[in-house]
């Protein structure tokens, strides 16, 4: 929690942790939203207050206007944050908040605090109420949830993926058990793929371990690899905690693979995660048409390497947790064009998610995470 | 640790017999040779016999399978193609 001191403290009682990080959440996702009414009642622009000041003007915001916390409790425990003249500044600007409340007329992209520019995208992309849908999905709390070979669960669309009571802190251990915590759409994806066959596969991008864990115990050898090093920490914590025992951790540049007549192997690409921003509420901040164009590219250059260290006989998958059209259905089509001895299989997967043959979610539609999938075998 | 099944031929070639078909698909295959001690001796086969990710599969794949049944195991052994 912030102290008026700008110390940064985890408070001990879970209540409290959980509140600290619902806090975080909310203030991330509704900044835009937040700032928008705040600028108008702030006689300072928001960008030359103290940092310490603006946390605790968004933090009073936020349990106003999102968490419905009533007025005084806000204004009281947000100024808490801030000291001195900051103090009494933020006490001033909240108690105009309380009494006039959000200003009206938000544009809708500050209304449900997304870029313009991707609202804008979305518009054109799914049209003006499907975009809004959207991104209402995506302010909202995920469900918790995971998968396990053992554990039994029946999700909403794949036996094996169970859903997780949310109380709103991290989930102790035991909680967890065997369960790899991810949403269903993600273990749709690795399921689909385990089931494509073989002796052996590889994986690009593989920590931190979401997708191996389908793998594992699908093939006799599963060879992971992304890079650099250090994103192999969590991908072992993962391998030791679940017993994945068939793969071995390989750290090497997608795009210069020291691989060939590989019977089958799995581009999980980096992307712009716009499929996935409900579950890092942070991530749409980052949006750029400049990182889409690096993404794509990127993911051109994974596809064209993976294509040339298949086996003929031999599947290739590519999958993206994004939205974008350029990283999804647009990829798929050049790849094609540029790669004919590949011919596109039907992606393992319940049929209301899969058409032609690509595995695609949209998000308030389907219920889960927005992730997309193609996957296709050499045949020469 | 004591074995789940007792470290015989019989045992021995029952569960290498369960995972041929994963080999199988690709065009691969396994043959029991023998047990020397504690080693398990076998022949890759088919595609299995010119893959570079032969010695691989045969430690992650074939080795850890069979220790899950037998836990003193010591080693699984690639003899080469008669």
């Amino acid at each position: 929690m912030l102290t008026g001191g700008g110390d940064v403290v985890m408070p001990d009682d879970p209540r409290d942790r959980a509140l600290a990080f619902r806090l975080v959440r909310e203030v991330t996702i509704w900044r835009l939203r937040l700032d928008a009414t705040l600028e108008a009642y702030s006689s300072r622009p928001l960008g030359r207050l103290h940092p310490q000041v603006l946390s605790a003007l968004r933090i009073g915001a936020v349990q106003m206007l999102v968490m419905g916390m009533p007025a005084h409790a806000a204004v009281s425990t947000a100024c808490s944050a801030a000291d001195g003249s900051g103090r009494s500044y933020a006490n001033a600007v909240l108690r105009r908040l309380a009494r006039d409340g959000e200003i009206e007329g938000l544009e809708p992209w500050v209304r449900l605090s997304h870029p313009k520019d991707l609202y804008g995208r979305w518009v054109a992309a799914f049209g003006r109420e499907r975009a809004e849908a959207l991104m209402a999905w995506d302010n909202e709390v995920p469900p918790l949830g995971g998968w396990s070979r053992d554990e039994g669960g029946e999700g909403r669309y794949i036996p094996g993926f169970k859903a997780l009571e949310r109380s709103g802190h991290i989930p102790e251990a035991s909680a967890i058990g065997s369960l790899y915590l991810q949403d269903e759409a993600a273990a749709i994806v690795g399921e689909g793929v385990a089931s494509l066959g073989g002796c052996s596969a590889a994986e690009i991008g593989a920590s931190p371990g979401g997708k191996t864990v389908h793998l594992d115990p699908a093939f006799g050898l599963v060879i992971s690899i992304d890079t650099p090093a250090a994103r192999f920490a969590r991908w072992r914590e993962n391998a030791v905690r679940l017993g994945l025992s068939h793969s071995l951790p390989v750290v090497a540049d997608g795009r210069r693979l020291p691989l060939a007549g590989m019977p089958g192997i799995m581009v999980d690409a980096p992307c712009t995660s716009t499929g996935i921003y409900r579950r890092h509420p942070d991530a749409r901040w980052g949006w750029s048409a400049h990182r889409l164009a690096e993404c794509s590219l990127l993911q051109r250059e994974l596809l064209d390497e993976a294509a040339a260290a298949v086996a003929r006989g031999g599947w290739l998958s590519y999958s993206v947790c994004s939205l974008e059209k350029e990283e999804r259905e647009e990829q798929v089509i050049r790849f094609e064009q540029s790669h004919p001895g590949f011919r596109r299989l039907p992606f393992p997967a319940p049929p209301v998610l899969v058409r032609d043959g690509l595995l695609g979610i949209f998000p308030p539609e389907h219920g889960i995470d927005g992730h997309f999938a193609a996957c296709w075998t050499r045949e020469s | 640790m004591a074995d789940k099944l007792e470290f015989n031929e019989e045992n021995v070639r029952a569960e290498i017999e369960k995972i041929r078909p994963m080999l199988q698909n690709d065009g691969g295959d396994i043959e029991f040779v023998g047990i020397e001690g504690r080693v398990v001796r076998v022949r890759l086969k088919g595609s299995c016999s010119g893959c570079a990710f032969a010695a691989l599969t045969l430690q992650y794949s074939v080795e850890r399978t069979l220790r899950q049944s037998f836990a003193d195991l010591e080693r699984v052994e690639n003899v080469a193609q008669a």
